[in-house]
């Protein structure tokens, strides 16, 4: 009696072991990361190509369109209709046709007279353009936002065995995919983040050892991540190239099919 | 209509085609009536009315054939080549986003098998689609050039 029972509470503990190493198991079987992009700000340079095919197709519409009436449109002597005249000045100089067919063309541009002349404003300001390679850029400050304006950058992390890896944790019980990638990115690089989480579904996943991590995708639209020193060193917002670089190449064959090319 | 005209005017869009076989000379007809004193035939209060109608008439109605060059045979075939590599060039973008886009679905339906395969419970979660979906306000279209302040940290 006294055995059989002793057997059943030695069953009953390793039932009970295996049940707990089981749930170990399972914790660390499913990991849950976040794969965070900033969007590019500026739009893509126009190649070689491009820029002389447009050229070209801009000037065939001039040549074949109607006259613009410029009298209907513009004040006389207006700063609008002298920067309307370089202009027409400008592309009625091209010719992409046989030099030969050049018609003579006469500059639309007229005397002005010095009644037609409208006073400029004091307030007048000459417009800013800004550039679109940044200080960033030129200092090379990786943990910059404001770096490679035309390019998607990912948020990368640095861990603590000191391998890149996107921001990434476990899976709590009871919690979904996405509450534990928004948890765990939160965790990890908390700071002031404003972002906007994608679905509830996994966009792509990567192996190491016995763990599969899922990562979910993520857009951030204002505020800096910032490095919890006790799941992170380090953090870096870089384009798909770089990510190639850093990580590790097992880990790139995981991730690359997720990465934008632009 | 010439050959060499019509080939390439095929080539164009509607509005392009319309300016070709519609030219004005707007401008030079503009000067001309701008410069007589306008009759009082419009809308009474309106003081210019006349000159303007008129005006408006010449510029949408004066029908006068426009003067384009003839073009050589080289002139047509060059526009042709042009033509060709732009299709070719915009085939080639289409196709290496296509790519680009299958690439990324393949990855995720990887992902979905392996986590059905894992664990019931987390595939059926993210199979779940939110009730109110909302898309965010403070998204960018991409601009030629960037803002004055290129991003906001939120720092106050």
């Amino acid at each position: 009696m006294f055995t059989r029972t002793a057997a059943l509470r030695r069953a009953q503990r390793v039932a009970v072991r295996g049940f707990s190493t089981s749930s170990v198991a399972y914790e660390s079987s499913v990991r849950a990361g976040v794969l965070l992009q900033r969007d590019p700000i500026v739009t893509q340079p126009a190649g070689k190509f491009e820029e002389a095919t447009d050229r070209y197709f801009d000037w065939l519409q001039f040549i074949s369109a109607d006259r613009f009436p410029r009298d209907f449109f513009f004040k006389k002597g207006s700063t609008a209709e002298s920067k309307w005249m370089d202009q027409e000045d400008i592309r009625a100089g091209e010719w992409f046709f046989d030099a030969t067919s050049k018609p003579v063309v006469k500059s639309v541009k007229r005397v002005i007279h010095e009644d037609d002349m409208i006073e400029k404003s004091e307030t007048s300001k000459p417009i800013v353009i800004n550039s679109r390679e940044t200080e960033a850029d030129a200092t090379g400050n990786e943990q910059s936002l404001e770096r490679k304006l035309d390019r998607t950058l990912y948020l990368v992390v640095k861990g603590a065995q000191g391998e890149w890896t996107l921001p990434q944790g476990k899976v709590n019980d009871e919690e979904l995919l996405h509450e534990a990638a928004r948890r765990n990115l939160k965790e990890m690089c908390g700071g002031k983040m404003s972002v906007w989480m994608v679905g509830n579904g996994p966009v792509g996943h990567s192996k190491s050892g016995e763990a599969s991590t899922f990562y979910i995708k993520g857009h951030i639209l204002a505020g800096q991540a910032k490095a919890n020193e006790e799941l992170a060193s380090e953090f870096k917002w870089i384009t798909r190239e770089e990510v190639e670089k850093t990580v590790s190449a097992e880990y790139w064959l995981a991730v690359k099919d997720m990465l934008s090319t632009i | 209509m010439s050959g060499s005209l019509r080939a390439i005017s095929t080539a164009l869009s509607t509005s392009q085609r319309g300016g070709l076989l519609r030219a004005t000379k707007a401008t030079k007809e503009v000067k001309r009536t701008s410069s007589r004193t306008g009759g009082g035939s419009g809308a009474p209060g309106h003081e210019v009315s006349g000159t303007r109608y008129e005006m408006m008439k010449q510029i949408l109605y004066v029908e006068e054939p426009r003067q384009l060059p003839q073009l050589s045979t080289e002139d047509v075939e060059r526009h042709m080549t042009i033509m060709r590599a732009q299709k070719i060039f915009n085939m080639t973008a289409s196709a290496t986003r296509r790519a680009e886009r299958l690439r990324k679905f393949e990855s995720m339906k990887n992902a979905y098998e392996e986590l059905a395969a894992l664990d019931q419970r987390l595939f059926d979660g993210a199979c779940q689609k939110e009730a109110n979906a909302t898309f965010p306000r403070q998204m960018r279209v991409p601009t030629e050039t960037p803002p004055t302040k290129i991003w906001d940290y939120l720092t106050k």
